[in-house]
Order: C-alpha cells, then sequence, then structure tokens
C-alpha cells in the first residue's frame, strides 16, 4: 500500500469551469479584524457597500466554516502565532486577502519593534488590497479580483502542495495557550 | 442576570460531595467573535461562574511611543489618528495643543471652531460604531446596520474636509491644513438632522427592548471611587454618575463657550453606560449646531514657521476623546522631534479596572460588560 | 435616575497657584520644589517618599486627588531616569504631577498600587518600557510584548533595527521636498 501512487487526474475543462463559478460566489469569509481596516470591513459588509452582493458571505462563526480569510490590520510579533494557528483551521481550498498598508508590508509601523513586516510572512498571500486604511470600495475590487484568479485556477494544481508555500513563523512573538 | 452576591461565588457543595465542581481556565481571544478587537482574556471558570477574569493587552501593541521619538512635529499627527482608529480628529488635536502651547503660536478663531466641529463629527461617529457594536455582541444584528447609514453620511461630510474616511490628518499646529469647502455646513446639518430624526430608533430598539435590558441593567456595576482611583473617564466614568468632562473641568479649544449638557448615569451598570454614550450624540450634535451658527469668517491656519523647532519644555496637554480622557505628556529638549511622548489613553486605564467587573458574574455577562467598556484595542495597546 | 444636566464646573475650584501653596503646605519637607506650569502644579520629589506623598495626595481632605491620570517614565540619558506620576483632584479641578529621579542603574522605586490601584497596569508598562522594579507590585510581569523580548524599547540606548538597516531613502526636511509642499 506504501508505494501506491495517488492518480492524479486532470478534469475535463467545462467541469473545472463549472466547479470554479460555482466557488468563487460562495466565498464564506473569515475576518481576522486586527485594526483599523476592520472598521472598513465591516463598513464593507453593511447595507451601503453590501459586501453579499458579490456572493461572499462574512462572519462565519468559526474559521472552519472559512474558504477566505482577510487579515484586516497591523500583525504584530505577539499575534502571529495565533494568525497562523486559525489560518491552519480553515479547511483546503483556501484563500487569503491582505487589507492594508499594515498587514501588507507594515505601512506607518515599518519602524516598530513590534509589528511584523507583512503578513505574508506567515503565510501566503493571494490578494494585497492597498490603502491605510482601504476604502470599502478597494475591498470590493479586492474580492472581485481573486474571484477572477479562482476562476482560472486548476483545482488540482490547488490542491497539490499548497501547505509548502506557507513560509515559516519569524520574529519573536509567542501567544501562550492559544 | 444581576450581580451575584459575594458569598454565592464560591459554589456550594450539595448533595454529600457528588456533585464537585473544578475550576477551569477558559481562554477568550485574542480572536473572538463576541470581542471586538483583539483583546483577549483569561478567565477562571466555577461553573458557569467567573471567579476571575484577567484581560490579556499587547496584541495591537505598536510602539507609538518609541515611533513618536523618530518622527518630527508635523509627522507625528499622522501616526497619532491611527492610535485610537475611531477618534483621528480627537487624537490629533491635544497634540497640536502641546505644541501652540509651548511654541506660543496663535490659532485662529475659524480653526478653533471648525477643530470643535471636526472634533465633534467624530465623537459621534465613534457612538454610533459603538452603539451598533454593543448591539451586535447582544445578538442584536439590526442597530448596526441602522448606525452605518448615520456613519456614512457624516463620514462623508468628513471626507469631503479632509479627503479620508478615517484617519485624517487634517490638524496642524496652528490650526488646519485646509479650509472646509463650499456646501460643507449644509452637509453636517443634513447629517445630524438625520441622525437627531433617528436618535430615538436606536433607543427604541435597543434601551427600550426587553432583552436588551435583561442582559444590561444591573451588569457590571462600577464603582464611582474606584472607577476614579483607576483613572476611568468618559462615557463609563459619567455612567457611574461623576459629571467629569474635560471639556468642562479643563477647557480647551473653546469649548467653554458652548451650551451643552453633561449626561450622567444613576447605577454605573452596563446599561448606563450605553445610555450616557446614546445621549452623548445629542449634546455633541447641539455643539456641532452652535459652532456651525457661530463659524466666524478668516484664516484656517495661524503664522507658522516652515520648520517646526520647539523650545525646551514639558506639557501635559489633554482632550475629551470620545471614549475619555487623552493625555499627552510631551516632553521637547529643542529639537524638530519630540524627546519623549507619553501617551495616556482612555481604554487603557478603562479596561484595566475589567479585573474587578469580571469577578464573580455569568459567562454571557462579560460580553455584556466588555461591550460596556468601549474600548478600541488600538488605544489600550498603542 | 440618569439624568443630562449642564454640571457647571466645580464650585471648590482652586486656581493652580493656590493649590500649589495647599500641597507645598501639605507634603512639607516631603517634596522638594513645587511649581506652576502651564495650569499644572508640577512636584519633584525623593524616590524614599513617592508612596507618602501620594498618600497625602490622595488622602488629604484639602488635596483630594481622587483621580489616578498616569505613571510613565523618561530617559534622561546621562541624568538617570525620571519617573512622572500625575493624580487629579475632581473636588478642586487640579492636576498634580510628581516628578521623581532615578539613577540608569538598576532603578527601582516603591509601587504606589497600595495607594492608588489603578497603578497597577502603569507601572508594569512603565517597568517593560524602562526596566525600571516597582517594589511591592503584585504582578509585574509583562504587559504588551511577548515573554522573550529583549531589552527595554522606551529607553534611548534601544536602538530600532529597521532604522538602522536602511535609513529614510526620502527628503526628511520640508527644504528638501522637490515642490508640492506648502509652507
Amino acid at each position: 500500500m506504501a508505494n501506491r501512487k495517488v492518480k492524479t487526474i486532470k478534469l475535463p475543462k467545462s467541469v473545472s469551469w463549472v466547479l470554479n463559478w460555482s466557488r468563487k460566489y460562495s466565498l464564506w469569509m473569515f475576518q481576522f479584524g486586527l485594526a483599523c481596516c476592520s472598521i472598513e470591513f465591516i463598513a464593507s459588509a453593511m447595507p451601503k457597500h453590501d459586501i453579499m452582493r458579490l456572493g461572499v458571505i462574512p462572519f462565519p462563526a468559526s474559521p472552519r466554516q472559512a474558504d477566505l480569510m482577510v487579515v484586516a490590520g497591523t500583525v504584530t510579533d505577539k499575534m502571529a502565532p495565533a494568525i497562523k494557528r486559525v489560518y491552519e483551521q480553515m479547511p483546503e481550498p483556501k484563500y487569503v486577502i491582505s487589507m492594508g498598508s499594515c498587514s501588507n508590508c507594515g505601512g506607518p509601523y515599518w519602524d516598530s519593534y513590534s509589528v511584523t513586516k507583512g503578513v505574508d510572512q506567515i503565510l501566503p498571500v493571494d490578494v494585497y488590497v492597498p490603502g491605510c486604511p482601504p476604502r470599502p470600495e478597494a475591498l470590493l475590487y479586492g474580492i472581485v479580483r481573486l474571484q477572477q484568479m479562482i476562476q482560472g485556477e486548476d483545482i488540482t494544481e490547488k490542491w497539490r502542495g499548497h501547505d509548502k508555500k506557507i513560509p515559516q513563523v519569524i520574529g519573536t512573538g509567542r501567544a501562550g495557550g492559544i | 442576570m444581576a450581580k451575584i452576591p459575594d458569598e454565592l461565588t464560591k459554589a456550594r457543595v450539595t448533595g454529600a460531595g457528588t456533585l464537585r465542581t473544578e475550576e477551569m481556565i477558559l481562554n477568550v481571544g485574542p480572536q473572538h467573535p463576541a470581542t471586538h478587537g483583539v483583546l483577549r482574556v483569561i478567565v477562571t471558570l466555577d461553573g458557569e461562574r467567573i471567579v476571575e477574569g484577567e484581560p490579556v493587552i499587547g496584541y495591537m501593541h505598536r510602539g507609538h511611543e518609541k515611533l513618536l521619538e523618530q518622527r518630527d512635529f508635523r509627522q507625528i499627527t499622522n501616526l497619532l489618528s491611527r492610535m485610537d482608529w475611531l477618534s483621528g480628529i480627537n487624537n490629533e488635536i491635544p497634540a497640536s495643543i502641546a505644541v501652540e502651547k509651548l511654541m506660543e503660536l496663535e490659532v485662529p478663531p475659524r480653526a478653533q471652531y471648525l477643530r470643535v466641529i471636526l472634533a465633534e463629527i467624530n465623537r459621534i461617529l465613534n457612538h454610533l460604531m459603538f452603539t451598533g457594536s454593543f448591539g451586535l455582541e447582544l445578538g442584536a444584528s439590526t442597530p448596526v446596520m441602522y448606525a452605518f447609514r448615520e456613519r456614512e453620511l457624516l463620514q462623508e461630510a468628513m471626507e469631503m474636509v479632509t479627503g479620508g474616511r478615517m484617519h485624517f490628518g487634517f490638524i496642524r499646529p496652528g490650526g488646519l491644513k485646509e479650509d472646509v469647502p463650499k456646501g460643507f455646513a449644509e452637509r453636517v446639518l443634513k447629517g445630524i438632522r438625520q441622525l437627531i430624526k433617528y436618535i430615538p430608533d436606536y433607543e427604541n430598539l435597543l434601551l427600550g427592548n426587553e432583552i436588551f435590558k435583561q442582559r444590561t441593567v444591573d451588569v457590571g456595576i462600577l464603582d464611582p471611587e474606584l472607577a476614579l482611583e483607576y483613572g476611568v473617564s468618559g462615557p463609563i466614568l459619567r455612567g457611574s454618575g461623576v459629571p467629569y468632562d474635560v471639556r468642562r473641568t479643563d477647557p480647551y479649544l473653546i469649548y467653554d463657550e458652548f451650551d451643552f449638557d453633561i449626561p450622567v448615569g444613576a447605577k454605573g451598570d452596563a446599561f448606563d453606560r450605553f445610555w450616557v454614550l446614546i445621549q452623548e450624540m445629542r449634546e455633541s450634535a447641539r455643539i456641532i449646531e452652535q459652532a456651525l451658527e457661530g463659524l466666524p469668517p478668516g484664516s484656517h491656519l495661524g503664522q507658522v514657521p516652515k520648520r517646526l523647532t520647539l523650545p525646551e519644555g514639558e506639557i501635559y496637554s489633554r482632550a475629551e476623546n470620545p471614549l475619555g480622557e487623552l493625555g499627552y505628556y510631551l516632553i521637547s529638549n529643542g529639537d524638530a522631534k519630540p524627546y519623549r511622548m507619553k501617551i495616556r489613553t482612555p481604554s487603557f486605564s478603562n479596561v484595566s479596572v475589567a479585573p474587578h467587573l469580571l469577578k464573580g458574574i455569568y459567562v454571557p455577562d462579560m460580553i455584556a460588560i466588555l461591550g460596556s467598556m468601549f474600548f478600541v484595542v488600538g488605544d489600550i495597546d498603542r | 435616575m440618569a439624568t443630562t444636566k449642564r454640571f457647571p464646573r466645580s464650585s471648590e475650584r482652586v486656581e493652580p497657584e493656590a493649590f500649589s501653596e495647599r500641597v507645598r503646605s501639605k507634603l512639607g519637607n516631603a517634596a522638594g520644589e513645587v511649581q506652576v506650569r502651564f495650569n499644572q502644579v508640577i512636584v519633584s520629589a525623593e524616590p524614599g517618599r513617592i508612596v507618602d506623598i501620594m498618600s497625602t495626595l490622595k488622602g488629604d481632605p484639602e488635596l483630594r486627588c481622587d483621580y489616578f491620570t498616569f505613571l510613565s517614565a523618561v530617559d534622561l540619558q546621562e541624568e538617570g531616569l525620571e519617573v512622572i506620576a500625575a493624580v487629579s483632584s475632581t473636588r478642586f479641578e487640579n492636576t498634580v504631577i510628581v516628578k521623581v529621579a532615578l539613577p540608569s542603574e538598576d532603578p527601582s522605586l516603591a509601587s504606589v498600587t497600595g495607594v492608588y490601584a489603578g497603578a497597577n497596569w502603569h507601572e508594569r508598562e512603565c517597568a517593560e518600557m524602562f526596566g525600571i522594579t516597582f517594589e511591592g507590585h503584585p504582578n509585574l510581569v509583562k504587559l504588551y510584548l511577548p515573554e522573550d523580548f529583549e531589552g527595554h524599547p522606551l529607553l534611548k540606548s534601544f536602538k530600532l533595527a529597521s532604522r538602522t538597516y536602511k535609513p529614510w531613502p526620502g527628503a526628511t526636511e520640508p527644504d528638501e521636498a522637490a515642490g508640492g509642499g506648502r509652507s
């Protein structure tokens, strides 16, 4: 049994298209609301901007039900392990949007002693939304770009070796018993 | 769920030892759907009762005080507005006041009035956010939708002036970055008229709601003396019946020229704190109307040198932020950068009293109590 | 019953100059220099007397500084550290700032948590940021930073690694900036 290879199949294009089409319009979005950006994130889920019209369902109760995580705000070294833990709890296939300058690269806290300079040091990020904080419209555009990306995806490719892309935690943070 | 007398907090073992309860340690957060922001609380439970609750902070510590020492006086406002992200203008004002007092800069009256208007709009924006989020935490998801309806209107007025939705960076030592555009007054008035029209809706939805009352009345009673000893300020202190408001006790800008009242609670429970929060929006709207009426013409910026170099000196400058007393202890050694800038934030002191409130209550009350402490994590951790 | 009232300024309000006289006479020789700056009373004190001073400020019926504002410190480099504590009186509407000089080597100070319970987190923060030991503090552990963080960030000797590694690439003075700036 040990030597038995898993057969990889190539999905027919039409099947892949339908699968991706249905996936991209049913994204359950887990919000990792950290700082200022989380307020704009909430604004984008409220009636005026209404993120649900894009087929995105915000605020699931647990990361285990989510397909998409939006890291909205400053990632600190103390917080980083908790973010990675939540990411690991999400089932595959999963996507990450990094929202705002802080989570993209450290932003205004580029020289801080306690801020992780970009969440991409601990997670693979699919879409970066720039801004400090990004307007709700910018987040909506980021989601549209992610949906375009999902539409063009090969699902079998996505499954293979996704975890290998996760960077190792760097920095000194440790979040105790969580 | 009313407050439980102290003698009942230790479980009574009945039934000859067959029902033994053991203390359990439960970790809530740092990411938890029922707490806004990344506050972590470690609670020791005896059954459904909390024996001890200790907030763990620092998950949003970004080192503002150190970073301010690396930035000059023109740049610090941009960092300060990100500290408490719901009240950008309010964060910037005392910093500019500190610089102005040390440099003896003159601020034109128009700038003073506009600062008051912008600060009060920002206070309303902040209070609306907490009106919504407190309801959300207690399981009512409608108020937040209504609150954001009014928020967006006022936020558009702020955007019209400053170009930003949250981080304005608009207050400069000596005045403001720019004058307000045409149509500003009408827009603000439209926003606050709509707000005044809908405040009774919030009151009916939440304060008049029987479920809401069950969750908040007599929950988390904060003793006024204890609150003062912990430096608790803002709506939380006023909810406990202490009419302490920096705008009245140590007037800055031109607050002593306006007529406004201070709402105070009677019992100091979660309901009173929330009641104060809602009433304060009315008072802010009153101040805005008066300030718009009296807005004088003139310059928005006084005579300010291109390069801001402060004389040597120290000053403690404070203001009434939406969440309480915000103070900056600024030490200048004659350089273009602050030598040291201690930030005294309201949420830090307000949350530090939480262990007292979390003693001997039920777990669901914890959410109501933390929700009624109205904190911003960036303001606690800085 | 919860009310909305005007609540004018306290009728017992004392002018800062008069309040500083009260502070001077009540503290006696426990305090050093007492002065008024920007309407606030500044008191300099010996490290050994901090608890006495705080107790008097809080307990004396003519001072009644019941409101704990903040406690922090500043690194004055050659002149050592200085602890700054501020308390206010809500009845007399005055703020007193107490300053205590400490040596840079092994600084330690008696904790004031016994007088003002609210000093707890402020002292923890101060200990973490400056390395000051507060004797008698109930739980002097790190407040903000991860447990294995080394150094005391607010000391002047603590350099920011990002800044050391790469200085800011753009203009830093208003005169250097190319256009766009307003005077």
